[in-house]
């Protein structure tokens, strides 16, 4: 295995954990309640 | 036999309609302006895409990455930022390639038969200091220093948010109308300005401003999803570089954090030296050789 891909493979690695740790730190709720609102600030209207 | 470049064209643009209709799969929500609040805006697309775009079923990465960063109990989101190493680590900038819906909407610009500019590689840069600063320093000093912070680069610069959310829902809230000041106008200028910049370069936006494409860019490093240059093959003619959107040499630069890996440039080579995939090129050269014999 190259060294690109062997950075690539630990890289999505590290991407899934910090997934996980994010759910588990209940960000996606945080996700959730911005995205069904109108978000006036993220729009540039607030 | 179809021309490949045709054949590379088409498939490449089902592909990015079909990802900016998963994305945008409530488009009937543009007649009520209401937004659709179901279970998969806890998901995220890889590419731009706002979310309070009324049409949109899931969040748009930056715009997550600011909410949650914008929050004192929270500060960095590991969700996105893993969510962004996941995907970039995979298809790196194939992501802009195919899957983004603003990425689709420039190419349509783009497509537009006007004189084309290319713009100095310097400006490219200018994407990684709107990352820095807009999506990664200013809001965690903000949040740190003041218990919360904006959203800095939806509130001050994306145009995708301009375009997806802010137009659609004036047009459908009479009474958002009164809320939009100066901050919106120069929001709609920077509108105006990447449609006339796409008009006449190719992706402007995504060379110029898209912190997203900085992230993905980055990864293009090391992505499994890779561009291959067998230079044994290659004639040097020149016509990679010459029909690439994006200005890169794949030859010189087959992993330029600017391929987009659309596969122009494997469509137009003559010789079939540029491979695009997720294996060895020479093997994969061998596979589509062995298929053809």
């Amino acid at each position: 295995m190259n060294k690109r891909r062997a950075a690539a493979i630990a890289i999505l690695a590290v991407g899934i954990l910090l997934i996980a740790a994010g759910i588990y730190r209940g960000e996606i709720d945080a996700i959730f309640k911005k995205a069904v609102i109108v978000c006036m600030e993220c729009i540039g209207l607030g | 036999m179809a021309d490949p470049v045709f054949k590379q064209k088409i498939r490449r643009k089902l592909i990015q309609i079909a990802a900016f209709g998963f994305t945008n799969c409530h488009a009937g929500n543009f007649i009520t302006g209401k937004l659709y609040n179901g279970k998969f805006k806890e998901f995220c697309t890889p590419g731009l895409n706002c979310y309070s775009c009324p049409a949109a079923a899931v969040s748009c990465p930056i715009g997550s990455l600011l909410a949650v960063t914008g929050r004192a109990d929270l500060k960095v989101s590991f969700y996105v930022w893993g969510f962004l190493l996941a995907i970039g680590a995979v298809l790196g900038r194939a992501v802009c390639g195919f899957l983004c819906p603003f990425g689709l909407l420039q190419d349509m610009l783009g497509a537009i038969p006007l004189f084309k500019l290319r713009l100095p590689k310097a400006l490219t840069y200018v994407k990684y200091v709107i990352l820095g600063a807009f999506v990664i320093v200013i809001p965690t000093v903000l949040v740190i220093a003041t218990g919360k912070s904006a959203p800095l680069f939806c509130k001050y610069i994306c145009p995708a948010g301009t375009l997806e959310g802010a137009v659609p829902l004036l047009l459908t809230h009479e009474q958002l109308r009164d809320s939009a000041g100066a901050l919106f106008w120069l929001k709609a200028g920077i509108l105006v300005l990447v449609i006339l910049g796409c008009l006449f370069v190719r992706r402007f936006f995504c060379k110029l401003l898209c912190p997203l494409g900085a992230v993905y860019g980055l990864l293009n490093k090391v992505s499994l999803y890779h561009l291959t240059v067998d230079k044994s093959k290659c004639i040097d003619c020149g016509r990679c570089a010459g029909c690439c959107p994006m200005d890169v040499d794949p030859v010189k630069h087959p992993r330029s954090a600017e391929c987009i890996r659309c596969g122009a440039c494997r469509a137009a080579c003559p010789a079939g030296a540029i491979t695009i995939g997720f294996g060895d090129g020479k093997k994969r050269a061998g596979t589509e050789e062995a298929a053809e014999a």
